[in-house]
């Protein structure tokens, strides 16, 4: 699935990283398949909404009406990708470059509440900022510290001087 | 409409509303200089900012940048062939050229003088129409009103990307979304798993994570590719008189981005491709479309930057957007407690007339920077990805959290960034969702109103209003489908 393309190349100071190819009525079968089950999970999730006896007209008719929607939708999704594999069409991959950076930027955006939760604003802000700059590929450590000091000024002075607003 | 200017002038002399005006040019001139960040996504990360602010400041701030981002994209389209908003892939068509000509002075001279033109006419053209929509939609019942939230939601015909299987998709992932929390007539918790969500998924930061977050990894996934090179960087000056052999492109272009945004999802892009394809057609010289000719730069960028105001008519009078951009700029005003639609004329007269005053007077200040300041605008392209995602991803956060001043919506921001991303990756755009956020509250309740005022008769919807509605709506989902030769033949000239 991975394999070194010209993208991957060490350019514009950024470190060099195989290229992700995933096929794409893979990923619509995949997708289809996701979105059903959210359609089911809005469907089943109806039966539990409070019963005002309205029928159609009440507060579970609408989730209802939506769930059929998007549960036929992903159906033709999924069949779709399941069609195209199948009948294995040539379909342009999909492409994921620095696949590595991407999932460990994710990692990073998803601990962040946990550090503004146990650092506070400045401390968490500071401190992920640091790794998140190299990780999106920023090599030069005088811009990275440039830039999370520059970011943290502009926030105390924009919310706790112009807006008056404290951060947590 | 004297009374309503007079009430917005009220508001709006003040030293803040002309400080949000600059600071909205600024800020749209950035976004718009930067491929890949679009007035959507600029908008959505400026709307923390004016909580504090008063809703006349908001708005004119917000509208400001709106129209500062569609204009700046032409400079980095003009200069490296690298459109910063799509509308200005079409200018680059000739601008690009002229540039490689030796007139990249004459070119972004006359993109700044034409889209200020096209603003300025079509702004006068907003006002007319929208005061005139607004008071016949003021008769308007709940049917009515479903029929019009139908219309707004059939424009993901034209938001959809690649697959129109995929729009809905989107669509109904969204207004599934949007049935999360409390049922909006009997007070009925729906799909509430935990305390954060009893007021249903907050706008915002859902908003921040499907355009900005999204895009924070896009671009964490290209950083390794470098800017265009800037090879000179021309003078340019206000050189009116350059305009007047194309008075007749002007107001033709004007006209034509002005009436094909009003039509719901018929943005900037339409507009701009419409508008080249129209002028090429009627041009002495068509041949020369592509190569550098004036005139397909002038017809683009003046019915692009005439999109705006009309996209904003069906926002300011009916209350559903006419393009992305103003279904965020919808969810910045129901934050700010004001509500889109034909009441807005009523309940709040101050917030559309200071959106016309505000972009009129928007020209000037636009003209002055666009002329003094391409050669600053275009080195802001040269900034890398890299440092842009981390600023922006940092943004993310704070904005998310300032919203609404809880961790919760930085884990909203978060799961919609992700998704966002994953659902980009499958040709899945985030522009239905927003507008099934958008419009998913009003379909839903005025469904149910209607119903429930006329005894559960599904006949309340067959009255001549929402049959004209429903109507449309079917035409708006049908157009897209139809192929355009004027508009393929007007792209494959690049």
């Amino acid at each position: 699935m991975a394999e070194p393309s010209s993208a991957g190349r060490e350019r514009f100071g950024v470190a060099s990283e195989p290229t992700m190819r995933l096929s794409a009525p893979v990923l619509d079968l995949i997708g289809g398949l996701l979105f059903l089950a959210t359609a089911l999970w809005l469907w089943f999730g109806a039966a539990s909404i409070e019963d005002t006896g309205q029928g159609l007209n009440g507060p579970a008719g609408f989730p209802r009406g939506v769930a059929i929607l998007l549960g036929g939708s992903a159906l033709m999704l999924a069949i779709q990708g399941a069609a195209a594999l199948s009948g294995r069409r040539l379909e342009r991959p999909v492409t994921v470059q620095r696949p590595m950076s991407v999932l460990a930027a994710i990692m990073l955006v998803i601990l962040y509440p946990f550090l503004l939760h146990w650092l506070g604003y400045y401390a968490a802000t500071g401190l992920w900022l640091l790794p998140f700059f190299w990780i999106s590929g920023c090599r030069s450590p005088l811009l990275i510290l440039g830039c999370s000091v520059g970011f943290l000024v502009f926030t105390k002075v924009l919310f706790e001087t112009v807006l008056g607003t404290p951060l947590p | 409409m004297l009374t309503g200017f007079g009430v917005a002038l009220s508001h709006m002399i003040s030293w803040h509303v002309l400080a949000g005006l600059i600071v909205g040019i600024l800020v749209g001139y950035l976004v718009g200089a930067i491929p890949g960040l679009t007035s959507s996504i600029g908008i959505a990360l400026m709307v923390p900012f004016t909580f504090a602010l008063s809703p006349v400041v908001s708005i004119v701030m917000l509208v400001t940048l709106y129209m500062a981002t569609e204009y700046a994209g032409a400079i980095p389209a003009i200069l490296m062939n690298t459109p910063g908003i799509p509308a200005a892939a079409v200018t680059a068509l000739d601008g690009y050229p002229m540039r490689l000509r030796g007139e990249a002075g004459t070119a972004l001279t006359m993109s700044i003088l034409s889209a200020a033109f096209g603003s300025f006419v079509s702004t006068a053209l907003l006002i007319v129409t929208s005061t005139s929509i607004a008071s016949v939609a003021l008769a308007f019942g709940p049917a009515e009103y479903f029929a019009i939230a139908v219309l707004g939601l059939s424009l993901v015909s034209s938001l959809s990307g690649s697959s129109m299987l995929k729009g809905f998709i989107g669509l109904f992932f969204g207004l599934g979304i949007g049935v999360i929390g409390t049922d909006p007539l009997d007070g009925v918790s729906r799909y509430v798993f935990t305390d954060g969500l009893l007021s249903g998924v907050t706008f915002l930061p859902a908003l921040i994570g499907l355009f900005a977050m999204s895009s924070v990894f896009s671009m964490v996934e290209h950083a390794a590719e470098a800017p265009e090179a800037l090879k000179s960087l021309p003078k340019i000056s206000g050189q009116f008189g350059l305009m007047r052999p194309y008075l007749g492109t002007l107001t033709r272009s004007t006209l034509v981005g002005y009436l094909v945004s009003v039509i719901p999802g018929h943005g900037a892009v339409i507009s701009a491709v419409v508008s080249y394809g129209l002028q090429k057609r009627l041009s002495k010289r068509p041949e020369t479309f592509g190569h550098g000719n004036p005139e397909g730069l002038v017809a683009a960028e003046t019915a692009a930057n005439a999109s705006v105001p009309g996209a904003l008519a069906p926002m300011l009078s009916l209350g559903i957007p006419g393009s992305a951009s103003t279904a965020v700029l919808i969810g910045a005003l129901t934050l700010h407690g004001v509500q889109p639609g034909p009441l807005l004329f009523d309940k709040n007269p101050e917030i559309p007339f200071s959106i016309f005053i505000a972009m009129a007077v928007t020209m000037p200040f636009m003209v002055a920077l666009g002329l003094g300041g391409a050669r600053l605008w275009v080195r802001v392209t040269q900034v890398p990805k890299s440092v842009i995602a981390g600023l922006v991803a940092a943004m993310c956060m704070l904005g998310s959290y300032a919203s609404q001043n809880d961790v919760f919506s930085i884990y909203i921001t978060i799961f919609f960034g992700v998704i966002g991303y994953a659902m980009k990756k499958i040709h899945v755009e985030p522009a239905p969702i927003v507008l099934a956020l958008v419009l998913g509250y009003l379909t839903e309740s005025n469904f149910r109103r209607a119903l429930l005022s006329s005894g559960g008769e599904y006949g309340v919807f067959v009255h001549p209003v929402p049959m004209l509605c429903l109507v449309a709506a079917v035409a708006v989902l049908v157009m897209p489908m139809i192929p355009r030769p004027g508009a393929k033949k007007a792209l494959a000239v690049s």
